[in-house]
Protein backbone atom coordinates (compact mmCIF):
# COMPACT_ATOMS: atom_id res chain seq x y z
CA UNK A 1 0.00 0.00 0.00
CA UNK A 2 1.48 3.22 -1.14
CA UNK A 3 1.60 6.39 0.66
CA UNK A 4 -0.75 9.25 -1.18
CA UNK A 5 -0.80 12.77 -0.44
CA UNK A 6 2.42 13.08 1.06
CA UNK A 7 5.78 14.54 -0.34
CA UNK A 8 8.82 13.32 -0.98
CA UNK A 9 11.06 13.17 1.80
CA UNK A 10 13.70 15.23 0.20
CA UNK A 11 11.77 18.29 0.96
CA UNK A 12 11.99 17.91 4.85
CA UNK A 13 14.72 19.30 5.12
CA UNK A 14 14.45 22.99 3.05
CA UNK A 15 11.16 23.21 5.08
CA UNK A 16 13.11 22.70 8.42
CA UNK A 17 16.03 25.56 7.45
CA UNK A 18 12.63 27.94 5.60
CA UNK A 19 10.75 27.80 9.08
CA UNK A 20 12.52 29.83 11.58
CA UNK A 21 13.31 32.80 8.89
CA UNK A 22 9.83 32.80 8.06
CA UNK A 23 8.43 33.05 11.24
CA UNK A 24 10.56 35.66 12.20
CA UNK A 25 9.58 37.25 8.54
CA UNK A 26 5.90 36.51 9.46
CA UNK A 27 6.13 38.52 12.74
CA UNK A 28 7.76 41.35 10.97
CA UNK A 29 5.28 41.93 8.79
CA UNK A 30 2.31 41.20 10.85
CA UNK A 31 3.57 43.19 13.81
CA UNK A 32 5.73 45.75 12.51
CA UNK A 33 3.71 46.56 9.52
CA UNK A 34 6.86 45.34 7.27
CA UNK A 35 6.36 45.77 3.73
CA UNK A 36 8.91 44.95 0.72
CA UNK A 37 9.12 48.40 -1.23
CA UNK A 38 7.59 48.35 -4.45
CA UNK A 39 6.55 44.59 -4.04
CA UNK A 40 3.03 45.47 -4.85
CA UNK A 41 0.26 45.06 -7.97
CA UNK A 42 -2.58 47.69 -8.85
CA UNK A 43 -5.63 46.04 -9.33
CA UNK A 44 -8.60 47.85 -9.70
CA UNK A 45 -10.84 48.23 -6.29
CA UNK A 46 -13.33 45.81 -5.44
CA UNK A 47 -15.11 43.69 -2.99
CA UNK A 48 -11.67 41.82 -2.08
CA UNK A 49 -8.95 44.08 -3.53
CA UNK A 50 -8.59 48.01 -3.02
CA UNK A 51 -6.34 49.70 -5.45
CA UNK A 52 -2.51 49.02 -4.91
CA UNK A 53 -1.81 45.23 -3.37
CA UNK A 54 1.64 45.25 -1.18
CA UNK A 55 2.45 41.10 -1.43
CA UNK A 56 4.98 41.30 1.47
CA UNK A 57 2.00 39.37 3.58
CA UNK A 58 1.37 37.04 0.99
CA UNK A 59 4.90 36.22 0.52
CA UNK A 60 5.13 35.78 4.32
CA UNK A 61 2.49 33.57 4.49
CA UNK A 62 3.58 31.83 1.65
CA UNK A 63 6.94 30.71 2.92
CA UNK A 64 5.35 29.77 6.42
CA UNK A 65 2.91 28.02 4.97
CA UNK A 66 5.36 25.79 2.59
CA UNK A 67 7.52 25.22 5.38
CA UNK A 68 4.81 23.92 7.85
CA UNK A 69 3.53 21.79 4.71
CA UNK A 70 6.85 20.23 3.82
CA UNK A 71 7.62 19.51 7.59
CA UNK A 72 4.34 18.23 8.31
CA UNK A 73 4.15 16.18 5.17
CA UNK A 74 6.83 14.95 3.38
CA UNK A 75 7.52 10.91 4.07
CA UNK A 76 9.91 9.61 6.70
CA UNK A 77 13.26 8.21 4.85
CA UNK A 78 11.19 4.55 5.33
CA UNK A 79 7.69 5.46 5.55
CA UNK A 80 5.26 2.36 6.33
CA UNK A 81 2.16 1.43 8.20
CA UNK A 82 3.45 2.29 11.26
CA UNK A 83 4.19 5.59 10.35
CA UNK A 84 0.30 6.32 8.47
CA UNK A 85 -1.15 4.69 12.22
CA UNK A 86 1.09 7.71 13.72
CA UNK A 87 0.24 10.54 11.43
CA UNK A 88 -3.42 8.94 11.65
CA UNK A 89 -2.81 9.13 15.15
CA UNK A 90 -1.64 13.00 15.50
CA UNK A 91 -4.39 14.46 13.14
CA UNK A 92 -6.80 12.95 15.32
CA UNK A 93 -5.22 14.18 18.18
CA UNK A 94 -4.48 17.61 16.91
CA UNK A 95 -7.96 18.10 15.46
CA UNK A 96 -9.38 17.87 18.73
CA UNK A 97 -6.81 20.27 20.43
CA UNK A 98 -6.97 22.71 17.66
CA UNK A 99 -11.20 22.41 18.05
CA UNK A 100 -10.93 23.21 22.09
CA UNK A 101 -8.43 25.94 21.65
CA UNK A 102 -10.65 27.21 19.48
CA UNK A 103 -13.78 27.21 21.12
CA UNK A 104 -11.75 28.75 24.03
CA UNK A 105 -10.75 31.13 22.30
CA UNK A 106 -13.98 32.55 20.71
CA UNK A 107 -15.26 32.57 24.31
CA UNK A 108 -12.24 34.66 25.11
CA UNK A 109 -10.95 36.82 23.09
CA UNK A 110 -12.50 39.75 21.80
CA UNK A 111 -12.62 43.02 19.14
CA UNK A 112 -8.92 43.49 17.57
CA UNK A 113 -7.46 40.50 19.76
CA UNK A 114 -9.69 38.46 18.31
CA UNK A 115 -8.44 39.30 14.51
CA UNK A 116 -5.04 38.52 15.45
CA UNK A 117 -5.90 35.06 17.00
CA UNK A 118 -7.36 34.60 13.45
CA UNK A 119 -3.95 35.46 11.45
CA UNK A 120 -2.27 33.10 13.92
CA UNK A 121 -5.02 30.88 13.42
CA UNK A 122 -3.84 30.02 9.99
CA UNK A 123 -1.24 27.86 11.02
CA UNK A 124 -2.20 26.37 14.09
CA UNK A 125 -3.65 23.38 13.04
CA UNK A 126 -0.20 22.61 11.22
CA UNK A 127 1.83 23.48 13.97
CA UNK A 128 -0.27 21.45 16.81
CA UNK A 129 -0.10 18.76 14.19
CA UNK A 130 3.79 18.56 13.70
CA UNK A 131 4.10 18.93 17.76
CA UNK A 132 1.77 15.74 17.68
CA UNK A 133 3.32 13.71 15.07
CA UNK A 134 7.03 14.39 16.06
CA UNK A 135 6.22 14.05 19.84
CA UNK A 136 4.30 10.68 19.44
CA UNK A 137 7.11 9.40 17.12
CA UNK A 138 9.65 10.03 19.70
CA UNK A 139 7.46 8.22 22.18
CA UNK A 140 7.17 5.37 19.90
CA UNK A 141 11.02 5.31 19.49
CA UNK A 142 11.36 5.90 23.58
CA UNK A 143 9.31 3.08 24.37
CA UNK A 144 11.12 0.88 21.86
CA UNK A 145 14.44 1.91 23.60
CA UNK A 146 12.67 0.98 27.13
CA UNK A 147 11.58 -2.27 26.45
CA UNK A 148 14.48 -3.42 24.60
CA UNK B 1 11.45 -18.23 14.46
CA UNK B 2 14.07 -18.22 11.86
CA UNK B 3 16.48 -16.54 13.77
CA UNK B 4 16.04 -13.56 12.31
CA UNK B 5 16.76 -10.28 13.85
CA UNK B 6 13.89 -7.38 14.05
CA UNK B 7 16.03 -5.51 11.82
CA UNK B 8 16.65 -8.32 9.47
CA UNK B 9 12.70 -9.20 9.03
CA UNK B 10 11.69 -5.23 8.45
CA UNK B 11 14.43 -5.18 5.87
CA UNK B 12 13.27 -8.08 4.04
CA UNK B 13 9.46 -7.02 4.51
CA UNK B 14 9.93 -3.27 3.47
CA UNK B 15 8.83 -2.04 7.51
CA UNK B 16 10.87 0.33 9.64
CA UNK B 17 11.78 -2.14 12.65
CA UNK B 18 9.93 0.04 14.91
CA UNK B 19 6.50 -1.46 13.14
CA UNK B 20 7.70 -5.28 13.70
CA UNK B 21 8.58 -4.18 17.28
CA UNK B 22 5.54 -2.67 18.15
CA UNK B 23 3.94 -5.87 16.29
CA UNK B 24 5.88 -8.06 18.53
CA UNK B 25 4.57 -6.39 20.90
CA UNK B 26 1.14 -6.40 20.67
CA UNK B 27 0.98 -2.30 21.07
CA UNK B 28 0.04 -2.22 16.46
CA UNK B 29 -2.26 -4.34 14.26
CA UNK B 30 -0.54 -4.82 11.27
CA UNK B 31 -2.83 -4.13 7.94
CA UNK B 32 -3.98 -7.40 5.95
CA UNK B 33 -1.23 -7.07 3.36
CA UNK B 34 1.35 -6.73 6.10
CA UNK B 35 0.12 -9.56 8.16
CA UNK B 36 0.18 -11.46 4.26
CA UNK B 37 3.18 -10.43 3.69
CA UNK B 38 4.60 -11.51 7.09
CA UNK B 39 3.00 -15.19 6.54
CA UNK B 40 4.65 -15.36 3.19
CA UNK B 41 7.87 -14.75 4.63
CA UNK B 42 7.51 -17.51 7.70
CA UNK B 43 5.54 -20.05 5.12
CA UNK B 44 2.74 -20.21 7.62
CA UNK B 45 -0.87 -19.49 7.52
CA UNK B 46 -1.73 -16.04 9.10
CA UNK B 47 -3.67 -17.63 11.79
CA UNK B 48 -0.35 -19.12 12.99
CA UNK B 49 0.78 -15.63 13.40
CA UNK B 50 -1.78 -13.54 14.55
CA UNK B 51 -5.03 -14.65 16.66
CA UNK B 52 -7.98 -12.38 17.66
CA UNK B 53 -7.97 -11.00 21.30
CA UNK B 54 -10.90 -12.33 23.41
CA UNK B 55 -11.89 -8.35 23.05
CA UNK B 56 -12.15 -8.52 19.45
Amino acid sequence: MKSQWLLPHGIRLPGLILLLPALVFGVLVLHFDYQIPGFSIQIESSDIFCGTQNLTDELAFTLVWFALIAIGFSKEKLEDEGTRFIRLEALIRASWIYSILLFIVVWTVYCDTFLSVLIYNLFSFLIIYIICYEWMKRTWRRREGDEE
Amino acid sequence: MHNLSQEDLARIIGVSRQTIHFIERNKYVPSTVLALKLARHFEVMVEELFELDKDD
